[in-house]
């Protein structure tokens, strides 16, 4: 409590900025300092994902306000910046050094002048009073329904919302003058408005993210000056994916938004699936260098990719780096900057930091997707082109999943990565081996109809003719397998079973999240993403070993597959063109395939590809003794078995062996 | 293993000025001697033509340590005697290469070149002391293997290979190669290796029932050119000396090979069965092979030579390198 008389202070923050967490102590600890004796310094959390009710009271109330800037999370300072600017509070940003590059550019666009302070590593920004704008006033009763959001959505959104309204800036405009200008329109217009749908972009750190941060500036004043209780901001989250738990409840707090999603386009880009074309690796876990285009021209049908080669060769890292540079810095963070800094290569010749560039194909065009992760700051974007936080933003709605080696399904729940992005626990089993599948609940307690049934379209394809006569069908909402009269859950599957089962439903279930307005099962070759599959084999039965890529091509030709196996069977699935050998000792990292090894057999598969020996250690051992001087019959004998002679044979086998040596060596051979 | 004669040659890829292998040595070089720098990776050269045709020439198709058969789909590796990843100066030397299966090269040597316990491998600067290095692994070309220091026991339940020599060196050197190429111990190679001796024995009774053709057919498979050939001549020697082949024989089956082969690689082309890049590394393989015999044929002369394959082979195989 406040007593009489006395100043606050109140320093606002996003929670969901992890450097935030690192820096809000110093902040406080400044922000005492400067305010002086008998100012009361509270803080207070808030996010733009976050509902805004606290906020607003807390900084009409405050004296002052401290924005405390986060590059990370420019979106919610700018918002805070708006509510604070536009109650006519003195609104200070407080940030580090390193911080600071994003918010000058964003003040300098804004605001004629403002001044900076430095305090040990933090820099304090103030706007100069003379720098504020008179915010128009209303002149008519609140109407109508008003869109703060890029004018790319403009045309989708007319045609279904004719009456609403859109305001926007333009993004030539680099002087505060014109700015300026843009702002008192907007506000204009927003003191009219009864209520106001935001269409929240995902703001990279780059100029075009300017722009966003203007129109979170303008939510926020729009969320202060709202005079009436039933103005309400609607945040809507563009670039999240539709259809998850995430929009229900944001459905639940806008109302009369209640067809939200046939408001929201699904895709920009329809048809058009991102498409990955290449990777480059420096410096990346043991890879030093790697490069890779994802171009080969098979003759075989579908997109796939398989990385082989012996253990250690770094399979499981490329798709690593791959998820890395697909989900891009602020969801790679997700994972952890510990996990991402223990990804940098260490020892002779490593230069301290991990590269990771991807080319994609985007919307048809092609894009270089760049990553560093470095000590200092875990993930960041580095040097490449504009278009990729675009991409980093789209993929979020479209189909990727990653399945790392030990993926799978049994009859508990694991929670600990439910407050991650959707995207990030797509691919966490990639990175963290204990993880369960992102769709494990649905596998566990059913799910929408629609999503099971394209469930078991796919794999009654890829089950055909099982020698378990295994047969899924979907039972009171859940899916279950009949097998010879019993009824089996997704988790009590053979061993040989439920593992590719349990990625191909997830696969299933996730295009339905993504695709909510599905109330169908659809045909499965309508699929369309990438998926990362480690170690495809893996506890993967014989029979499907060999019919598995086969009858996926056929049944799921729209996904990009990029898989690593250590299967001969599956290996010899793939044309030349799809198989990517991984060896060290050649320059590049890949060695070249010179042949065809789909007429392969397994021996040869394991010798000449994998480099593995095709036999059993038992055997060995057993040999190690006869070289050592024992006895060599019972050797002998196993060796002489084979398909052809079974253990009497080659018995007879022997001792005709034998009897022919003791004649030959009696009376030479004429 | 088996005493291989490494035939005089020197190959454009590791020779010319514009090889490729020639310039990766050159690059390697000068990197050392302006930064001491050695390097980390290398372009797999030595899997040009030429070279391979000249390890097919030494060879025969059997693994240089092992003995086993190379089937054709397994051309095998191209390996390095001496590591390349310490032995950085050797990688792009002729000398330096034996063709092995990938089973003895990949998953059994690697990188690894044992030596006597105590004792560093040589580096750049002690490149010339190589001769004196103390090796623990037998070598091909330089060691006398059949007869000296390896015997197979075609006569044991599994045909062991044993030590057969006094000389301690020599010894401890056979012990390892033994030990290390797992040649009593790999599964797959002792069965194949009984196979071969007890296919023999087989032969050996049929001549024994008067058949003719299957005195030709052991003799064949008695070539040092064929896979566990040592294990037979062995044998023959102990049971049928007449019947042992002569050096000129042995290398004229191996040509009559190579020169089916490339007839057979025509035809399938021919047909449209085969194409494509891989028909003409093959054929210009097989042709290098069959040059480098007749540039340093091992017995007999290079007219021999001649006269076997006929004059228009003649003609392609002499213009390879000129």
């Amino acid at each position: 409590m406040l007593a009489r008389n006395e100043r606050s202070a109140l320093i606002v923050w996003d929670p969901t900025s992890k450097r935030a967490h690192g820096q809000i102590g110093q902040i406080r600890d400044l922000v005492s300092e400067l305010a002086g004796e008998g100012v009361q310094v509270e803080t207070m959390m808030s996010s733009v994902a976050l509902p805004q009710q606290t906020l607003i009271p807390a900084i009409r109330e405050a004296d002052e306000v401290w924005v405390a800037w986060s590059e990370e999370g420019p979106l919610t300072s700018s918002l805070q910046l708006g509510v604070a600017w536009a109650l006519g509070k003195p609104v200070r940003l407080v940030s580090r050094f390193a911080e600071a590059p994003f918010m000058r550019m964003l003040l300098a666009r804004m605001f004629e002048e403002t001044s900076t302070a430095e305090h040990g590593d933090l820099r304090v920004f103030q706007i100069d009073d003379e720098s504020r704008i008179e915010l128009g006033s209303a002149s008519t009763a609140p109407t109508g329904t008003f869109v703060v959001g890029s004018r790319s959505y403009e045309d989708h959104l007319s045609g279904i919302r004719p009456s609403w309204r859109f305001i926007d800036f333009d993004v030539e405009n680099t002087t505060p003058e014109a700015v300026q200008r843009d702002l008192v329109t907007a506000f204009d217009s927003l003191r009219q408005a009864e209520r106001l749908v935001w269409i929240l972009h995902h703001a990279p750190a780059t100029d075009d993210a300017v722009i966003d941060c203007m129109r979170a500036f303008v939510a926020g004043c729009f969320l202060a000056v709202s005079n009436t209780a039933a103005q309400v901001l609607h945040v809507v989250r563009w670039s999240t994916t539709i259809g998850l738990p995430e929009l229900e409840s944001l459905t639940s707090v806008i109302d009369g938004f209640d067809d939200l999603d046939t408001v929201l386009p699904r895709d920009e880009h329809a048809g058009d699936a991102l498409v990955v074309e290449s990777i480059r690796l420096e410096d990346f876990k043991s890879i030093e260098r790697f490069q890779l285009d994802f171009d080969g021209e098979s003759s075989l049908t579908g997109d796939w990719t398989c990385l082989a080669g012996i253990n250690g060769a770094g399979k499981s890292a490329i798709l690593q780096a791959l998820a890395i540079g697909l989900m891009g810095p602020t969801l790679g963070l997700e994972l952890g900057s510990e996990r991402m800094r223990s990804m940098i290569r260490r020892g002779d010749g490593a230069s301290g930091r991990a590269r990771i560039e991807i080319g994609v194909r985007h919307a048809g065009r092609p894009v270089t997707l760049s990553v560093r992760l470095s000590e200092r700051v875990g993930i960041e974007a580095h040097a490449g082109d504009g278009g990729m936080f675009r991409v980093w933003d789209d993929i979020k709605n479209e189909l990727f999943v990653s399945y790392g080696a030990t993926r799978n399904l049994s009859s508990y729940r694991d929670t600990r990565y439910s407050g991650l992005d959707p995207l990030v626990r797509r691919q966490m089993t990639m990175f963290d081996p204990l993880t369960q599948i992102a769709s494990v609940e649905v596998l566990l307690d059913g799910g929408r109809p629609a999503a099971l049934g394209t469930v078991v379209r796919v794999l009654e394809a890829v089950l055909a003719d099982n020698e378990l006569a295994l047969v899924p069908r979907v039972d009171e909402g859940q899916l279950v397998f009949d097998q010879d009269g019993a009824r089996l859950r997704t988790w009590e599957l053979p061993d040989g079973f439920r593992s590719a089962i349990t990625w191909l439903a997830d696969l299933c279930v996730t295009w339905h999240e993504l695709h909510p307005e599905l109330d169908e099962p659809v045909d499965p070759a309508t699929l369309r993403g990438i998926v990362l599959l480690d170690e495809l084999d893996l506890h993967l039965h014989p029979s499907l070993q060999r019919a598995l890529v086969p009858r996926l091509r056929e049944v799921l030709p729209g996904i990009q597959w990029i898989v690593t196996t250590h299967s001969p069977l599956v290996l010899s699935s793939f044309d030349r063109h799809e198989l990517v050998l991984l060896d060290r000792d050649v320059e590049g990292g890949v060695r070249e395939l010179d042949r065809q090894i789909l007429s392969f057999s397994t021996d040869q598969v394991y010798e000449w590809l994998m480099g593995t020996a095709p036999h059993s250690a038992a055997m060995e051992k057993k040999l190690e003794k006869v070289a050592a001087d024992g006895d060599a019959t019972e050797v002998a004998l196993l060796m002489y078995q084979s398909e052809d002679l079974d253990e009497d044979k080659a018995r007879q086998k022997l001792a005709h062996k034998r009897d022919l040596v003791k004649k030959f060596k009696n009376r030479g051979v004429s | 293993m088996r005493t291989l004669r490494r035939p005089t040659v020197s190959l454009p890829t590791l020779r010319d000025a514009a090889g490729k292998g020639y310039r990766a040595a050159e690059r390697h070089r000068n990197a050392w001697e302006e930064s001491g720098t050695t390097p980390s990776s290398f372009g797999s050269h030595w899997n040009e033509p030429d070279v391979r045709g000249a390890l097919y020439a030494m060879h025969g198709r059997s693994c240089a340590y092992c003995q086993c058969a190379l089937p054709r789909n397994d051309r095998g590796d191209v390996e390095h005697f001496r590591p390349k990843a310490h032995y950085w100066w050797l990688a792009y030397r002729f000398e330096n290469y034996f063709l092995s299966c990938s089973l003895c090269n990949r998953i059994l040597k690697r990188e690894i070149f044992p030596l006597v316990a105590g004792t560093q491998p040589l580096t750049y600067a002690q490149a010339s002391q190589l001769a004196t290095e103390q090796r623990l692994l037998l070598d091909p070309v330089d060691d006398l293997i059949a007869g000296g220091c390896l015997r197979t026991l075609w006569d044991h339940d599994v045909c062991k290979v044993v030590v057969d020599t006094e000389d301690a060196v020599l010894s401890a050197r056979a012990t390892e190669t033994i030990r290390f190429f797992k040649l009593n111990t790999d599964p797959a190679l002792v069965k194949e290796r009984i196979g071969v001796v007890t296919g023999a024995l087989d032969l050996l009774e049929r001549i024994d029932n008067g058949d003719d053709q299957a005195r030709e057919e052991v003799r064949r498979r008695a070539s040092r050119f064929a896979p566990h050939g040592d294990a037979l001549r062995q044998m023959l020697a102990d049971l049928a000396p007449h019947l042992l082949p002569d050096e000129e024989q042995e290398l004229r089956w191996w040509v009559d090979e190579l020169v089916a082969d490339l007839a057979l690689l025509d035809q399938l082309e021919t047909n449209g069965l085969l194409v494509g890049e891989d028909v003409e590394r093959q054929r210009s393989e097989l042709c290098w092979a069959l040059h480098v015999v007749w540039l340093d044929p091992p017995v007999t002369s290079r007219a021999t030579i001649e006269s076997w394959i006929g004059a228009a082979l003649t003609n392609t195989i002499r213009a390879l390198d000129s």
